[in-house]
């Protein structure tokens, strides 16, 4: 195995990881190398892509699974940083959503866009797995709700 | 999560008769993000390859690079060889945590008209940072009858990487040295599995090889970085 010095907190992870496994088993430790499974806080964006030069459409959407029934803080993008809250209520931990003109796709090379990237963030571990082009995913308008008065996104 | 403080850039194939748009996108997670990019190609504003440039970026602020075909460019140019149209090797470099997502617009593999079909698609992936690299993947092959097979593109990123595949039938077989920011092409579709090693951090990306039916959904629709060592 190989591992950097800018890795530090990872190898922590995986030493850790690698003494449960020992302690149950002595079979070979799996390392887990792309921060893909689950989180509570993610970025979305998605790059130019289909309409540049196929025939796929910019619409954006996401699914979310959650294992528990919780509240996903949403932070719109833009320079505003709208915050919004999407609870997940018994029946739909697990939603797709369509964020069609919500969620940026970037179309200008070397150009920054000020806060561009929409920001998920849940109080427990969860998946959110972003998807544009055709065919998408099934077509389920987003539902927001402003943030309670004096809620306060703890990230 | 993005957690990314470095990585280096795949790209992949080219339709010849459309532009394929290599590009990477950039994910800011800090204010006072600053970050350093040396491309290996010219980008669509006329950066120069192999000059490094810098970018500023604050918490949530993203940055998208295409090369100089892409069309949105008012000099746009095409890439006469289509194996050219790719930002691999392009080195990423920041001060605080970034995500990088990279892709091509209209990907077929293998690159070019060795390729041999019209059947495109846009390709998008996250880059895991160097610092999460192995040096030691196995890689299993495509399910039987579901597509061509896979090829691979394996990235280095370190100077002397001495890269070795195991194949279960020919053995050991050692495959060249290689330095960061460079990758060893394997063209041979896969059809057993694979034990990758390496003396340093490398990153194999499995990519399936196009379908020569036009069909929704017959060209790549992704790539498969090798995560599990």
């Amino acid at each position: 195995m190989y591992h950097s010095a800018g890795c530090i907190k990872h190898i922590a992870s995986f030493i850790f990881l690698g003494v449960l496994c020992n302690a149950v088993s002595v079979q070979s430790t799996v390392f887990m190398h792309k921060p893909a499974a689950m989180g509570k806080d993610y970025y979305v964006v998605f790059p130019r892509n289909g309409d540049l030069v196929g025939n796929q459409n910019s619409a954006t959407a996401a699914l979310i699974n959650s294992p528990v029934l919780q509240t996903i803080m949403i932070t719109l993008p833009g320079p505003a940083h709208q915050q919004y809250h999407k609870v997940l209520t018994p029946g739909n931990a697990r939603i797709h959503e369509d964020f069609g003109s919500i969620l940026h796709v970037e179309s200008n090379s070397e150009v920054v866009d000020v806060g561009g990237a929409a920001r998920f963030q849940g109080t427990s571990p969860f998946n959110l797995i972003g998807q544009y082009g055709s065919p998408r995913i099934l077509h389920q308008p987003i539902r927001l709700f402003p943030l309670p008065a004096g809620a306060k996104n703890t990230g | 999560m993005i957690d990314e403080e470095e990585g280096i850039n795949s790209g992949y194939g080219y339709y010849p008769n459309v532009y394929s748009i290599p590009n990477f996108t950039i994910i800011a997670s800090q204010n006072n993000t600053n970050v350093t990019i040396v491309p290996t190609i010219q980008t669509a504003v006329g950066r120069m390859a192999n000059v490094p440039f810098k970018i500023t970026l604050n918490q949530g602020d993203v940055y998208y690079v295409s090369d100089a075909a892409d069309p949105s460019n008012p000099n746009a140019v095409a890439n006469e060889d289509p194996c050219e149209a790719d930002f691999s090797g392009t080195h990423i470099t920041s001060n605080h945590p970034i995500g990088v997502i990279v892709g091509q617009s209209w990907t077929t593999v293998p690159c070019g008209q060795g390729g041999g079909n019209e059947c495109g698609d846009a390709a998008q992936e996250w880059l895991p940072p160097v610092c999460n690299w192995d040096s030691i993947y196995v890689i299993s092959p495509a399910a039987p009858g579901e597509n061509n097979g896979e090829i691979m593109k394996i990235g280095c990123g370190a100077d002397s990487t001495t890269l070795t595949i195991w194949d279960p039938v020919a053995g050991p077989q050692l495959q060249g040295t290689l330095n960061a920011g460079e990758f060893w092409p394997y063209d041979t579709p896969i059809s057993t599995a694979l034990l990758i090693t390496a003396n340093g951090p490398i990153l194999p990306v499995e990519m399936p090889i196009s379908s020569s039916l036009c069909e929704p959904g017959s060209g790549p629709q992704g790539f498969n970085n090798a995560m599990v060592s």
